[in-house]
């Protein structure tokens, strides 16, 4: 692997900056939840039996979990679990991690449980369990494990403890997706340094907020390309507002796609002396052929989604003349692969993100309670698949 | 000495338009200078955008201002420096390779410093070491330095009939590899698949075969698909990158089916995200920019020992005189890459190195001190030829063979003079027997294959132009390709051929070809050594065949 970039100076300091600085937030951790007879918890899920649009295949299923926890097991209450556009990919049975639909929950028909990261809390833990206690917050150390539920058995081995202080659960309910993607993404593909660029589409979505943050800190210098709003003022807003998250430039497609584009970016790089290396492309189609033109000679377009569902064309010019590599990045299996360094770069993020280096992603909170229609929750979640979004949709856990 | 070399202005539309051939005289030995004759050259794809300027290394030397060409090919030593002598890296009779790109091979003699050159063992081929460089190499590194290969794995390529990806391929049998290849679709399948299965291919398959299976076809049998190898991009680069398996690696290494770049290839998310295949490009400078030369050389000496043990053949390329025609060869070969014509072999142009090699492993026996019987046997023809100076180191075999050999151009036989020859040359060259080729196409010229296109094609075994060749020329070709490939002609071509030719002339065929492919096999074994030129030998050709012209040229009327 490439070696990590360095960091810049200012970042030396972190564990010399005064807490305060940090966003607070009250305690979630006392709050008691609904018990059933004899102490049984009442649960939720959103479960899916089959694939199909979100809409369709969900639905709200109850269950009770008993008291009597197995003794590597903990009880965990759930507080922010996001809808990320994998989720829908998933449900849709177009993704390839396919989770096992089971009875464990007792729904008619075997089904499986929507999501796949959250931050969850601790509410009780079986006899043996030692590294974390009632009242941690956890994230899970997989994908696949269905977060979109109000509580869950899990065992002691499938969850990481994060240190909560000074961290919403949002927050933490976040990191293990997007920000880790940015991060593999901008560190493992080439060695890139301080002063070099990168250039990515999706500039606004999750993973395209945390690689500009992650790049600022880094010292890298970005493109950024967001597709044009219908409203003009929209568009203008959407660039400062990436431009204020730290991006060096912010286009939006049709600027990429202008003829003189390439020119432009020549000019930027100064003359070209500073290489664009790396390439991230959660779009696909043709204006990926268009970012693909702006890469240095021998650089590297990493792809990591397919928003617009359009294959990659791939110029001759491009691989042979060019000499440009193309990868993939699934951050699943590398978390899967990578456990130590998951964990490490977790907390990493996690402390930027104490210190306000690294801020939220806008979000669209739908709380979930107790008494919330299972109809609500479909529709957070078919929602997802439009475009333009004001934020990422994330249930926020309320009265369960 | 007369020498010569092929040189061009300034890059061209046309590959051939600038490029001149010159006559030269080599200049004199400068200190740790050497003079080589070349042996071997290819016209290798690079070459052609050499010419048109479109490859990044350009000629080093020069002739009366004019680049030379030509970036691979194998030489002999001729003479060097006394300075070169006492370090002691080359001395007269060693074969040499260029150890750079641009050294200029399209000539036939040149003075170079000696680290320009690299000595590789006497015994390696020369039309393997005429392709170690551009060849051989890429085979090699593209296994090596791009992807993590594990013996079991499988590869798959197009452009298989190619000279690298035939190296490929047995590179790909030394390590435990499998590989697939992927060739354009044509009417004569069979052969080649039979050929490259022969050098090692598990399958053999048309680019149409392919795209009818559908995507990941071989993974689902259970094959790990790890490396595709694309010389062609486009659509049939895409082909092949829709059957790897996860975490496999597509490389591109040509364009020959994209030459304007028009198309490109395309990838799906499910490639890229999913599969984790990684897309790249190969560039032979670049890999080769990542080693010392010491260690550059220590790879060619290996593949050299590789050649001698046996582990590489000789891949199908078709072996052309040097002379001033090969401009016209090359033309033809460059519109046929430009153009995406099918069928080319890679042209190698030869140096005639008929002073120099005296190489035979048996004494020629000479007429005169030779036994009566054996001395009137010598003179069955109206000229000396090497072959019978050899075979008549078998006394007692000899003067009867002379008899059956003979027979094989009877008038009275049933098979035309025309077909004799095709029997011929098609075992002369699908047993890679030179001197058998070099005696025969002169009678075959006379004998009506009288262009340098058809013998062209009778050498690479096309023989479905109806213009030039009959049925019967071509089903006597498939007689001798299975006979050499398979040794045993198929019931099917038998009945065919009792039927097109009759009894008499299918059993001809097969003893015609058995008398020449034992004399190839011969002349072969015992390094034969090239006639000298024999002055007149047309007009005594067609003296000695007067009766069978006749024949022919009746038979040609009536078709
Ligand atoms: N490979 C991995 O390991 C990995 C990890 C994380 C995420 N992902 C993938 O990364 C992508 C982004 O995820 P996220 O959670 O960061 O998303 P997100 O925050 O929900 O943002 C979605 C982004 O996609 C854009 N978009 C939506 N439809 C589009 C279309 N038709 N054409 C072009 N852009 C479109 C949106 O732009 P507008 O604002 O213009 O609508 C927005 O920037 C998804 O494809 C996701 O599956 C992959
Ligand atoms: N990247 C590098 O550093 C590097 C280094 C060396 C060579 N190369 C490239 O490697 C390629 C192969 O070189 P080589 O020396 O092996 O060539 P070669 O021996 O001349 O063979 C070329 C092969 O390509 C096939 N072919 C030609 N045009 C085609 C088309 N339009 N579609 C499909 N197949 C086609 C021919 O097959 P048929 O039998 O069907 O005619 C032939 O077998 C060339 O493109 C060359 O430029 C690249």
């Amino acid at each position: 692997m490439p070696q990590l970039p360095t960091l810049r100076a200012s970042n030396r300091s972190i564990a010399a900056l005064p807490r305060a600085l940090a966003p607070r937030h009250g305690p979630l951790t006392c709050r008691r939840f609904k018990s059933g007879p004899y102490g049984y918890t009442q649960a939720k899920a959103l479960v899916y039996s089959k694939y199909g649009e979100p809409a369709d295949v969900l639905s709200l299923h109850t269950h009770s979990i008993s008291p009597s926890l197995p003794s590597n097991s903990l009880l965990l209450r759930a507080l922010a679990t996001p809808i990320n556009p994998a989720d829908i990919n998933q449900i849709q049975g177009v993704y390839p991690a396919k989770p096992p639909f089971t009875s464990l929950l007792g729904t008619s028909e075997p089904s499986a449980v929507g999501g796949n990261e959250g931050c969850f809390e601790v509410a009780s833990v079986g006899a043996s369990v030692k590294s974390v206690s009632k009242g941690d917050w956890i994230i899970m150390k997989h994908t696949g494990f269905g977060t979109w539920r109000t509580h869950t058995l899990a065992e002691e081995s499938d969850v990481l403890k994060v240190n909560k202080e000074g961290l919403t659960p949002i927050q933490v309910g976040t990191v293990s997706v997007n920000p880790c993607t940015a991060y593999r993404m901008l560190k493992d593909f080439e060695d890139i340094r301080e002063g070099q660029w990168f250039i990515q589409n999706g500039a606004n979505s999750g993973v395209g907020r945390a690689a500009i943050q992650l790049g600022k800190q880094w010292g890298l210098k970005s493109i950024n390309i967001i597709r044009d709003r219908p409203d003009p003022a929209a568009t203008e807003a959407m660039k400062k507002e990436l431009l204020e998250l730290g991006a060096t430039k912010v286009v939006t497609e049709s600027e990429l796609m202008d003829k003189g584009f390439a020119d432009q970016v020549k000019e930027w790089t100064n003359g070209g002396r500073e290489k664009v290396k790396i390439g991230l492309n959660c779009v696909g189609g043709k204006p990926t052929s268009a970012l693909v033109k702006c890469l240095s000679p021998s650089g590297h377009l990493v792809t990591y989604g397919g928003m617009s569902k359009q294959p990659l064309q791939l110029p001759t010019a491009a691989l042979i003349f060019k000499d440009l590599k193309f990868s993939g990045f699934w951050v699943s299996r590398w978390s899967d692969a990578n456990p130590d360094e998951k964990r490490r770069m977790v907390y990493e993020i996690l402390e930027m993100t104490r210190l306000g280096m690294f801020k939220d992603v806008p979000v669209q909170q739908l709380t979930w309670d107790w008494s919330t229609e299972e109809s609500v929750l479909k529709d957070a979640v078919q929602g997802t698949l439009g475009g333009f979004r004001a934020g990422k949709g994330v249930f926020v856990y309320g009265d369960t | 000495m007369s020498a010569s070399a092929l040189a061009f202005d300034k890059v061209g539309s046309t590959p051939t338009e600038n490029l001149h051939f010159h006559h030269f005289d080599p200049p004199d030995l400068q200190h740790n200078e050497v003079l080589i004759e070349m042996i071997a050259a290819p016209v290798n794809p690079q070459d052609i955008m050499v010419l048109l300027g479109r490859y990044p290394v350009s000629p080093s030397f020069k002739i009366y201002e004019e680049s030379i060409p030509g970036y691979d090919g194998v030489a002999r030593v001729a003479s060097v420096h006394p300075s070169v002598l006492t370090n002691g890296t080359l001395k007269p009779g060693d074969l040499v390779i260029p150890t750079r790109h641009g050294v200029g091979t399209w000539r036939t003699h040149a003075v170079l410093p000696a680290n320009l050159l690299l000595k590789i063992s006497p015994e390696v081929d020369c039309r393997i070491a005429a392709v170690l460089r551009m060849g051989v190499t890429p085979a090699y590194l593209l296994l090596e330095d791009m992807a993590v290969l594990r013996p079991g794995d499988w590869i798959i390529q197009n452009a298989a009939s190619g000279v690298i990806a035939q190296f490929v391929t047995q590179f790909a049998q030394i390590r435990g590899l499998h590989t697939i290849s992927v060739v354009r679709d044509r009417e004569d399948i069979e052969q080649l698949r039979a050929e490259l299965q022969s050098r090692g291919a598990d399958i053999v398959i048309t680019q149409s075969e392919l795209e009818a299976k559908g995507a990941a076809s071989f993974e689902k049998e259970g094959k790990r698909i790890m490396l595709a190898l694309d010389a062609v991009f486009g659509h049939s680069g895409s082909a092949l990158a829709t059957q790897l398996s996860p975490d496999a690696t597509y490389i591109n290494y040509g364009s020959l089916g994209d030459p304007q770049g028009t198309v490109g290839i395309q990838i799906t998310q499910q490639q890229l995200f999913w599969k984790q295949i990684t897309f790249k490009n190969f560039r032979l400078t670049q890999c080769l920019g990542m080693r010392s030369q010491a260690q550059i050389n220590d790879m060619m000496t290996w593949f050299g020992e590789l050649a001698v043990k046996g582990f590489l053949q000789i891949p199908r390329v078709e072996t052309v005189q040097w002379s001033e025609s090969v401009i016209d060869l090359i033309r033809l070969q460059s519109e046929d890459i430009l153009r995406g014509s099918k069928f080319t072999s890679k042209i190698m142009a030869s140096w005639d190195n008929r002073e120099v090699t005296n190489r035979h492993l048996l004494p020629y026996v000479d007429a005169e001190s030779a036994p009566p019987e054996v001395a009137a046997a010598l003179n069955t023809l109206p000229f000396q030829r090497n072959i019978f100076k050899l075979l008549a180191n078998a006394q007692v075999n000899f003067p009867p063979f002379m008899k059956l050999l003979a027979t094989c151009w009877n008038p009275d036989l049933s098979l035309r003079s025309s077909e004799y020859q095709v029997t011929v040359l098609r075992t002369a060259s699908l047993l890679d027997a030179p001197y058998e080729w070099d005696v025969n196409e002169p009678v075959a010229r006379v004998l009506g294959f009288d262009t340098d296109e058809k013998l062209h094609l009778i050498r690479i075994g096309d023989l479905s132009n109806t213009q030039f060749f009959t049925p019967r020329h071509r089903l006597i070709s498939q007689m001798v390709f299975q006979l050499v490939h398979d040794n045993v002609v198929s019931e099917a071509t038998m009945r065919q051929a009792i039927e097109l030719l009759g009894n008499a002339a299918t059993m001809e065929v097969m003893m015609i070809h058995g008398v020449y492919s034992m004399l190839a096999r011969i002349m072969n074994s015992v390094r034969i050594d090239f006639d000298p030129p024999i002055p007149g030998l047309e007009d005594k050709l067609r003296k000695y065949n007067a009766v069978a012209i006749q024949k022919e040229k009746e038979a040609a009327a009536q078709d």
